[in-house]
């Protein structure tokens, strides 16, 4: 209990993948066997924080929650990433493999991608930048450096990508999103 | 001196590709067996190490080889994979034709003979490398899954892989229909074709079981790259709105915010320094210190219980954390466990609540962190509180230093 606290709570990698290094792979199927998670559930329940099982992913949120204005500014930041990514990273798929060159190469000549850059890391060159952006996704757990310029996409990115799923567009897009 | 047209193939004409191929080839673990010390073999050693591909391991003295190297060669592999099918016919076809050619030879026993041995030859070589072909497919398949960046390309070539298996296993069931159904296997006495075929039928089963895992394999990559293409065209939706700030008035992006939760999204940072061995066997306490370390940042935000209010009265004795700072950073117990060795704190819940206040105390921490009681290390903010055991005079003489703003 206290190594999946430490694991999911001290630090900005906050969310388990199933394909991530080793130590988090034993965890992750530690924690994910079914005959496990009615216990972990009613530990963390004690201290205020729940655990949210996802594709291939864990995470434990508090009971307490950010305002909702400072929920949607996030939100929206996260949205911003997440396209990026997923045009520059062949769809974000878990399990995908590329160097920083493969990244940069992509966002060479995209407007988008270069004005998404500069406003969010700011840098003297692309090649920085996209060190950057990877140092930032390794650090908060989206994808593992795997040494030698090499990386691969972890299943936390499904819960980027499920933002996508929730949001309803339309004039009028309301509603339930449970 | 060399003209232009050899110093254009010069590179194609060095030792790196050949170098490279032994190393792979000797790799286990993917650290290569061969070693290239002579003075002409270095130079290009190092010319691989140069672009990445391959690096010295300074104790072992032995070459370690990058992925890409891995990669490469199972792209090679990969269009064997191609060529593996064209393999498998080929051999639907020798084997037909040897035995289209038996009946005319009946009268001649000789040429019945080596017929027999072409024929178990043929076999045995397939018994070996139909399983080759198969494990080459599942290879490609996974690399392309992995690397290619273009996903429209990745869905072309992961169908193809899929038709590929389905042709393999057509192909299985026609030569088995060869195998199974040719008197000459029956009438024959060679012992040696009789085993080569029943060989090349276990091959067979085996194989058919592989491919199935592989069809699974691939159909699922093809599902998720599938479903990758169908998310990335609605967030390129998603894009257009937000970009053009219409997104919040023409989706549902604000119940969204109200019920998504997670990283980035909550109060999920813990900045209480909580050691977590105590947090292993003592949740109430940990408990204790969240909701101290919550009144502390945002105090407008929690909500005690009218019990709990009553109780923090009457555990809260008059605390000079100073002393305890002090006395704590001289021994080298852990904060909980010097706490519970003062005989002055008689009850387990007044210790607790020190402990609690302690921590979640930011001049505490602050002093704490200053004296060198917290380790911070990697991605932890805070790790266990031990005091160093080195130069106590020191860190007393830190610890009164900071006395001012720390207590």
């Amino acid at each position: 209990m206290a190594k999946l606290f430490k694991r999911l709570q001290m630090g900005d990698d906050q969310i388990l993948s199933e394909n991530g290094d080793e130590d988090d792979r034993a965890l992750y199927a530690l924690v994910s066997e079914p005959d496990n998670r009615r216990e972990i559930e009613e530990y963390f329940e004690v201290i205020g924080r729940h655990m949210a099982y996802g594709d291939g992913y864990v995470y434990m949120y508090p009971d307490s929650d950010e305002g909702l204005e400072r929920k949607l500014a996030a939100l929206l930041d996260l949205l911003h990433l997440t396209h990026f990514l997923a045009k520059h990273l062949a769809g974000l798929i878990p399990g995908y493999e590329f160097s920083s060159i493969d990244l940069a190469n992509s966002c060479q000549g995209d407007a988008d991608a270069e004005d998404f850059l500069n406003r969010k890391y700011p840098a003297d060159s692309l090649l920085e930048q996209v060190g950057q952006v990877l140092r930032e996704l390794n650090r908060k757990g989206y994808i593992l450096d795997l040494g030698r310029d090499r990386y691969r996409v972890l299943a936390a990115v499904n819960y980027l990508m499920e933002f996508g799923e929730l949001i309803q567009l339309g004039d009028k897009a309301e509603g339930d999103v449970e | 001196m060399k003209n232009s047209t050899e110093a254009i193939f010069e590179p194609f004409r060095a030792r790196p590709r050949e170098i490279l191929m032994r190393l792979y080839l000797s790799r286990d673990n993917g650290v290569a067996a061969e070693r290239f010390d002579t003075d002409d073999l270095r130079p290009a050693a190092e010319q691989l190490e140069r672009i990445g591909y391959i690096y010295l391991d300074s104790v072992s003295g032995r070459w370690s080889l990058d992925q890409r190297v891995e990669e490469l060669f199972e792209s090679l592999i990969g269009v064997g994979a191609v060529t593996g099918l064209k393999w498998v016919d080929q051999l639907i076809k020798d084997v037909g034709r040897i035995l289209a050619e038996i009946p005319r030879h009946k009268d001649r026993p000789e040429t019945i003979q080596t017929l027999s041995k072409r024929l178990a030859r043929r076999l045995s070589q397939g018994s070996v490398t139909l399983m080759q072909s198969l494990a080459s497919i599942d290879r490609s398949a996974t690399f392309e899954f992995r690397t290619e960046p273009d996903l429209a390309l990745k869905v072309a070539s992961l169908n193809n892989y899929l038709e590929d298996c389905a042709l393999m296993q057509s192909s299985f069931r026609e030569i088995e229909d060869l195998l199974l159904h040719n008197d000459f296997f029956e009438a024959s006495v060679d012992n040696e074709l009789r085993r080569q075929r029943s060989r090349f039928l276990g091959t067979i089963s085996e194989g058919r079981q592989r491919i199935n895992v592989i069809l699974g394999t691939v159909s699922s990559y093809l599902s998720r790259v599938q479903r990758g293409h169908q998310r990335l065209r609605k967030l390129e939706q998603i894009h257009q709105l937000l970009v053009t700030g219409k997104l919040l008035e023409r989706s549902n992006l604000e119940a969204v915010a109200a019920t998504v939760k997670g990283p980035w999204l909550s109060c999920a940072q813990l900045r209480s320094p909580v050691p977590v061995s105590v947090l292993a066997t003592q949740p109430e306490l940990v408990r204790k210190v969240f909701e101290s370390d919550v009144q502390h940042r945002r105090p407008e935000a929690v909500k005690l219980s009218a019990t709990a209010r009553r109780r923090e009265t009457v555990v809260n004795p008059p605390i000079d954390f100073q002393r305890y700072l002090r006395l704590f950073l001289a021994q080298e117990q852990d904060l909980y466990t010097f706490l519970s060795q003062r005989p002055e704190l008689l009850t387990e819940r007044v210790r607790q609540h020190i402990f609690c206040r302690m921590l979640a105390s930011p001049q505490c921490s602050r002093s704490l962190y200053n004296t060198g009681a917290f380790a911070v290390s990697g991605r932890w903010r805070h790790a266990v509180i031990l005091p160093r055991p080195t130069s106590h005079a020191s860190i007393h003489a830190r610890a009164t230093a900071t006395n001012g703003q720390a207590v």
